[in-house]
């Protein structure tokens, strides 16, 4: 039960890392980037290179999250900027990032070829015990991180002038500019801490699922799931959806058959998008709203 | 021109503009003088809000010169000028919504962040004006009723500390009392000698706070003149305008 | 750096080559014209490196034939593209190269089941890697007939499956735990393993089926499985899954100390390096089942592969190729057994009259009910060394 707990939690982490860098981006910027499990995948194959070139591992993880970054604000001046300049409420950027995401895994596929590399195993070599459960030292690094995130995510908005402007501009863009908001230049800074936390989330999962050019897709469908989950208007409800989903993923394992976790995803993702479509986390609104209904209902019939 | 009036806070000439190469304004030329309140009346339609939106860098598509305080700003994104240029009290208010009264306050002077001891003070300058906010500090400010939610717009304009300010249609969609309340408070800022461009469709509060008056009629200026030269004549020639 | 042929390159020179070259005249190519080969292989993916091997070994097949003199004196014309492991595309690319005057289609080790039932639709012979035989050549069953028009030299999952169920009903007395890959390939080792323990009288303590991310190569969470197998009681465990998740399930069971555990491979886990890369020093003792003749390679495989190395840049070859290279050459006698008769039916009646064909796999034999030439007969039982670097024989 605690193991179950425990490594759902830890898995969630790594969807939640995605969810919130998709919801960072989408925050300020109102763009999904779809590169965004790409970004993961260059973080684990950098490391996974530079370590077999005989790099130390800390130099290779440095780089792996500089090339995540950099990549992610790349993709805005490529593939965003340049279509919404175009045209504000374009929706071409669906096509521009997955474009994007495309170069981005055929160009890594022709230089790693096809085959998983190895990826150096650090902190995931060490086992901590837990009573019964057992986590590693790198999992409970990732608990940590995703911790962090949250919390982090959460001060800066609530707390500093600077994530109060960046709610404003959520929000109002045209009128956050006009109290001195340079929006582009927050839009440079959501795909780079997007970028930053999918590279984040490459380090910590590259131990146990590998390097390999097509990861993309699987943390990116998962990382999007998540974000449903959640709720796409709030990073930090986004990284709760990971741990929802993460800690279901793996409940369904263990008590329903190894075949759920196939499945089940989605059927959660279709329950939240039902009852909650804003996301489980998004506000509670419209729980409150599907109980008042009944309740103003039941009112009705007693009268 | 008044005498004291040594510099002009706004030039505008030439200035033609609109939306995807469709132009809305034509050839407008006008100015504010230092501690000069300017009012830009017109119909529906008539181009008001685009001036202003021009003056501000919202509007892409602009042409001509605009000169605020002697930088010429045709080309300049909001963000630039909004540091110490020009700031602005939106139509329909656009408070900054799930924030604070004294959020968005605090916001509208983000560009003096570093200047704690300036930002206080023109925050006390903000709730001295209007007291009933300061008790509303804490509350989400769009809860707020919508006299007091322009109060919120007018301070978040305040805080900018800027040399031009720009308010468009400030008395829309406001009660008889919270109209009141407004005109009084926008004298009071003319008597602090701010410099202030007033678009607004109640002839009656522009003649009450503004010393000249600026008229649009189909995105170009078709008549101007001194407020307080307005007879009953004058008058009846704006209203003709305003249909 | 491993040798990638992108599917777009290989396209454009395909089509370059449909410019340039004879088209083909619709159906066994015309006397003394070109003969008309189809590869579908999937060279991208997560696992494309296998599809490389038999694009890589089918290749140097028909070089060396074609710079021999060809088939008869006619030159072998080879086209190929990548399935990207996707059915649609794959049936796409085999009606397209039968339209080319394909004489015969060989693969695909990523799509088998489409190239297979295919090749009955439209009697065209299917050849070489076969996805891993098994249930891709005998759709029904190890006891039924197999694809009349599919021949596999393919490595095959019946064989793997019942060769190491044997090691395992002598080796693990506390019990025999499985998990499987839910397509055909690990559907095919589920029936190799219950093939022999239903002979030995013996069943599983556990098993369980398990979805895979073949396309992306990331690994599963399998957690909750290795608990579920200790709980079994089980010393054995067959990890019939794709590479990766066999490398994550030894380094788990590393980290949880479950040193005890033997692990059990397949026949993918030494087909190439990516099972040893990924799982390190914890991948020591691995025990899966290797090609006698890859455990001790004779003079003409040794021969051969150091050829493969210095052809494709370094390329360390593996069964895909040599089981590719052995394929283009057992068409080749079938069609020179035939007075070169190419037409669909000759070749099926020679391949289905195959026997004792001198390959770099082995001795390769068809009958009518016997499509596949690997079989459990010809395997030797290995186990990783991480010291020595070598799958070392255990029996």
């Amino acid at each position: 039960m605690l193991q179950v707990l425990l490594s759902g939690l830890t898995v969630g982490t790594i969807y939640g890392l995605v969810a919130m860098a998709f919801a960072i981006v989408f925050y300020v910027t109102k763009v999904i980037n779809f590169a965004t499990g790409q970004l993961l995948m260059v973080s684990i194959l950098l490391v996974s290179g530079l370590v077999k070139l005989g790099l130390p591992d800390w130099l290779g993880i440095v780089t792996g999250l500089v090339a995540a970054t950099v990549l992610g604000v790349a993709t805005y001046f490529i593939a965003v900027r340049p279509v919404l300049r175009f045209d504000r409420f374009s929706f071409a950027w669906l096509v521009s990032t997955l474009g994007v995401a495309i170069v981005i895994q055929a160009t890594f596929a022709l230089i790693y070829g096809p085959a998983s590399q190895p990826f150096p195993r650090g902190l995931h070599a060490i086992p901590v015990r837990l009573g019964p459960a057992t986590l590693t030292v790198q999992e409970i690094v990732t608990l940590a991180v995703g911790l962090l995130a949250i919390v982090g995510w959460h001060l800066v908005r609530r707390y500093t002038l600077l994530g109060k402007l960046g709610k404003a501009i959520s929000t109002d863009p045209e009128i956050a500019s006009t109290v001195g908001a340079n929006v582009t230049a927050f839009a440079v800074g959501a795909f780079a801490i997007g970028g930053f936390l999918a590279g984040l989330a490459g380090i910590l999962v590259g131990p146990i699922t590998y390097g390999n050019p097509y990861l993309g897709d699987t943390y990116g469908i998962f990382g999007f799931i998540a974000l449903m989950i959640g709720g796409i208007q709030r990073p930090a409800a986004a990284m709760g959806g990971g741990l929802v989903l993460g800690v279901l993923s793996i409940a369904a394992n263990t008590y329903i058959g190894a075949q759920a976790s196939d499945w089940f995803p989605f059927v959660l993702v279709l329950l939240v998008l039902l009852l909650t479509p804003n996301g489980v986390f998004a506000s509670g609104d419209q729980l409150r709203r599907l109980f008042r209904t009944r309740r103003a209902y039941q009112q009705g019939v007693n009268a | 021109m008044s005498a004291t009036t040594q510099t002009d806070a706004l030039v505008v000439e030439g200035l033609s503009g609109g939306y995807d190469r469709f132009d809305v304004v034509h050839d407008i030329a006008f100015r504010v003088g230092c501690g000069e309140a300017v009012a830009l009346l017109g119909p529906n339609g008539a181009g008001k809000t685009t001036v202003l939106r021009a003056i501000m860098g919202l509007l892409r598509h602009r042409r001509g010169r605009i000169e605020i305080d002697g930088t010429d700003v045709v080309a300049a994104p909001p963000h630039r000028i909004a540091r110490g240029l020009a700031a602005m009290v939106p139509e329909g208010r656009r408070l900054f919504v799930g924030q604070s009264v004294e959020d968005n306050l605090r916001l509208g002077g983000i560009r003096l962040r570093g200047d704690r001891a300036r930002t206080e003070e023109l925050l006390a300058g903000v709730f001295e004006l209007f007291p009933v906010i300061e008790r509303y500090r804490d509350r989400e400010a769009t809860a707020l009723s919508g006299g007091e939610q322009q109060m919120v717009a007018i301070g978040r304009m305040m805080m900018a500390d800027p040399a031009l300010m720009l308010l468009d249609e400030p008395s829309l969609g406001l009660a008889p009392l919270a109209i009141a309340d407004l005109s009084a408070a926008l004298r009071r800022l003319r008597e602090q000698d701010r410099s202030i461009l007033l678009v607004e469709q109640r002839v009656d509060i522009a003649l009450e706070v503004c010393d000249r008056i600026y008229v649009l009629s189909g995105g170009r200026i078709v008549d101007e003149g001194r407020a307080s030269d307005m007879g009953a004549e004058g008058r009846a020639l704006i209203d003709a305008y305003l249909g | 750096m491993k040798r990638i042929i992108p599917g777009a390159v290989a396209l454009a020179a395909a089509t370059a080559l449909a410019l340039t070259g004879c088209a083909g005249d619709g159906g066994g190519g015309g006397e003394g014209g070109e003969i008309v080969v189809g590869g579908i292989a999937g060279t991208t993916g997560a696992y494309g490196a296998v599809g490389v091997a038999v694009i890589n070994g089918t290749q140097m097949a028909v070089d060396e034939i074609n710079a021999a003199g060809g088939i008869d004196g006619r030159q072998i014309k080879f086209v190929w593209d990548d399935d990207a492991a996707d059915a649609t595309k794959s049936s796409q690319l085999f009606q397209q190269f039968v339209s080319e005057g394909a004489v015969a289609i060989l693969g695909s080790p990523d799509t088998g089941p489409t190239t297979a039932a295919l090749g009955d639709q439209m009697q065209i012979p299917v050849l070489g890697a076969v996805d891993d035989g098994g249930l891709t050549v005998y759709p029904n069953g190890p006891d039924e007939p197999p694809f009349a028009w599919t021949f596999s030299t393919s490595l095959n999952t019946f064989a793997w499956g019942a060769k190491i169920a044997d090691w395992a009903i002598a080796n693990c007395p506390g019990g025999l735990a499985m998990l499987h890959d839910p397509t055909t390939y690990g559907l095919g080792g589920l029936a190799g393993f219950q093939m022999s323990l239903d002979a030995a009288g013996k069943d599983f303590v556990y098993v369980e089926s398990i979805t895979e991310n073949w396309g992306s190569g990331a690994t599963v969470n399998l957690d909750a499985e290795i608990q579920k197998i200790v709980d079994s009681g089980a010393d054995c465990v067959e990890v019939w899954l794709t590479p990766g998740d066999e490398a994550a399930f030894m380094q788990e069971i590393a980290s949880l100390g479950l040193d005890d555990l033997v692990v059990l491979g397949n026949d993918v886990t030494n087909a190439d390096a990516t099972f040893v890369d990924l799982a390190g020093p914890e991948g020591d003792g691995m025990i899966s089942a290797l090609l006698t003749s890859d455990v001790y390679p004779n003079e003409r495989l040794q021969e051969w592969q150091q050829k493969y190395r210095d052809l494709f840049d370094g390329l360390e070859p593996g069964p895909f190729a040599e089981l590719s290279y052995d394929a283009v050459y057992i068409l080749k006698q079938v069609i020179e057994d035939a007075d070169g008769a190419t037409d669909p039916e000759s070749i099926r009646a020679g391949l289905n009259a195959l026997t004792d064909f001198d390959g770099l796999t082995g001795s390769l034999s068809f009958t009518e009910q016997i499509h596949t030439t690997i079989n459990k007969e010809q395997l030797t039982m290995v186990q990783w060394s991480f010291d020595s670097k070598k799958w070392e024989p255990i029996e």
